[in-house]
């Protein structure tokens, strides 16, 4: 007959079996985290910063006179895999485009925030924000058109955000693509940067 | 006979001491909340009120305004009673013991105490040991298989660390027999500990008896359902133990009792063996009403010591398994506190 035989256990010391030194151990450990660092995020006052690769709320870039970019070409749309972005182009007479949007709106509900509007629109005109609070009352409130889309370009203008090139560093580090600047890589890798604490902000009650 | 002086004073201390109990068992809960962040690297509840002090107000607003549901399957009568039947022991355990230094009152000495009992050390095992109908009864009444897992398993901990519990507290006892004093009188338990030894170092049963005081320790954490032995209501295996049909305010009178159990097996403890409200230096002051204000500060102090090593423990102790629980205290502090007991009682005969 075949036997098996098992590894036992050595046996524990004394010492380990009188719990004591072991429990007196794990006490001096929870003492000095109740001296130690507060991980958590007091989340009104303080919040995370990100790097400008994170994808956030979109915006809709502005030229120098201060209309939309867009050229409602609708490549955005196009490639946007949960069709949330519906446009309805305008005609005018202006010398560098004949087309505007007259309706521009993104479903923030339905979006997947991939970033792909940001990387097909040849104007550079989508782009997405470092915005995360995305809060409405309905869900008529989180379709975002034309004025609430060139209203969040007016808040971020100073903001540093993803661009449709920076596509082609991130699409580097795929494995078969031409390989990226590792530095470039480096710099888009992790999104999360640090803490900005908005003093002036209020406890939330 | 009782003078009128200990009269009054035992009945303010007994109100006053039942108010501080029930409210310090509500600012407990935040505390354990607050460690419970501390001890993993948060901040614990810090919004409601300034830096969160009065969260716990919030808790109890909100239990109290809670639905109160009994449901269809309970014995009516059993489950509503159990929560008082938890309640009570744990608000009555505190009446015998000494928490200042006696003191002369119109020529009348007066302890401060509720009841000077002579037999003060049984009161305690006696209502300690009430407790666990607390839990029993509604875990059975609850008429649910978790709860009642969870009744079973309070008891069967309870008897099993009781005697653990009691034989130490014999060693203390013994420490305190003298010829023609009653040493189970807790003010004379605490009186015999007021002493020193080579002039400094306090005689409190703590340093006469350490394994007594490590035993009595573990089974304090037992008795309570604490963890790292709070396998009556292990959220993980019974989903709330006993009080899983419990609601709102019934629900909150178990909880709050659990709190108040560990306040006053703080009390016991300090009171049998850290001394009570004696603190070294208390005889050189000078003042009568100093001393026994100073004496009662030293006792609160050493009791919130211990409040805090509750939390403490808890937030470092993964929970016994429960054949390791049974081991433990039958295998191994039921022989090491009677052989504490029998040290103890060898030592005091050679040495008188």
């Amino acid at each position: 007959m075949a036997t098996i035989n098992v590894q036992r256990p050595e046996r524990l010391t004394l010492a380990e079996r009188l719990y004591l030194p072991a429990i007196l151990n794990g006490l001096r450990l929870t003492w000095r985290h109740i001296w130690g660092e507060r991980v958590t995020l007091q989340y009104p006052e303080e919040e995370r910063e990100f790097k400008r690769v994170y994808r956030g709320v979109h915006r809709l870039n502005k030229d120098d006179k201060g209309r939309a970019k867009c050229v409602a070409c609708e490549m955005c749309a196009a490639s946007c895999p949960a069709h949330c972005i519906t446009i309805k182009a305008t005609e005018v007479e202006w010398p560098e485009r004949d087309k505007i949007p007259k309706i521009f709106e993104i479903d923030e509900l339905k979006c997947i925030f991939c970033g792909y509007c940001v990387e097909a629109c040849p104007e550079d005109a989508i782009q997405m924000t470092r915005h995360y609070h995305l809060i409405a009352r309905s869900r008529e409130d989180m379709i975002f058109g034309l004025d609430k889309l060139l209203a969040i370009y007016d808040e971020t203008k100073e903001q540093e955000v993803l661009r449709g090139v920076d596509f082609g560093v991130i699409r580097a580090r795929i494995p078969g693509k031409e390989a990226g600047n590792p530095d470039e890589v480096q710099k888009l890798a992790y999104p999360v940067v640090g803490v900005v604490t908005k003093a002036e902000t209020h406890h939330a009650q | 006979m009782i003078s009128q002086e200990q009269l009054i004073v035992s009945l303010a201390l007994g109100l006053v001491l039942m108010l501080a109990m029930t409210a310090g068992a509500g600012v407990f809960t935040f505390f354990e909340r607050k460690i419970a962040g501390w001890t993993q690297g948060r901040y614990g509840p810090n919004r409601a009120g300034p830096k969160g002090y009065l969260q716990f107000l919030a808790d109890g607003i909100k239990f109290a305004l809670k639905e109160d549901v009994i449901q269809d399957y309970v014995v009516k009568p059993v489950y509503v009673i159990a929560p008082g039947l938890m309640m009570i022991p744990a608000l009555v355990l505190y009446a015998a013991l000494p928490i200042g230094k006696p003191f002369v009152w119109n020529g009348n000495e007066v302890h401060l105490q509720v009841v000077q009992a002579n037999v003060g050390v049984l009161y305690l095992l006696a209502v300690a040991s009430i407790a666990v109908y607390g839990i029993v009864f509604g875990a059975w009444a609850s008429n649910s298989r978790y709860p009642f897992f969870g009744g079973v398993r309070a008891s069967a901990q309870m008897i099993s660390y009781e005697l653990a519990m009691g034989l130490s507290i014999i060693s203390v006892v013994l420490l305190t027999s003298e010829p023609g004093i009653n040493a189970l009188s807790i003010s004379n338990i605490v009186a015999g500990q007021t002493g020193y030894w080579f002039g400094f170092i306090p005689r409190w049963n703590l340093f006469a008896n350490p394994v007594a005081f490590v035993v009595f320790l573990v089974c304090m954490f037992a008795e309570t359902n604490r963890l790292p032995f709070d396998l009556a209501e292990a959220e993980q295996e019974l989903v709330g133990g006993y009080h899983t049909e419990y609601s709102a305010m019934k629900f909150a009178s178990f909880m709050l009792s659990e709190y108040v159990n560990m306040i006053t097996m703080s009390m016991v403890m300090v009171t049998l063996f850290v001394g009570g409200w004696h603190f070294p230096g208390i005889e050189a002051i000078g003042s009568q009403v100093i001393q026994v204000l100073l004496s009662i500060g030293a006792f609160g102090i050493k009791v919130l010591f211990f409040c805090f090593l509750f939390l403490w423990v808890r937030w470092t102790l993964p929970r016994f398994r429960y054949d390791q629980l049974m081991h433990l205290g039958w295998k191994a502090l039921l022989p090491v506190a009677l052989a504490s007991a029998l040290g103890t009682a060898i030592a005091i005969a050679l040495r008188v």
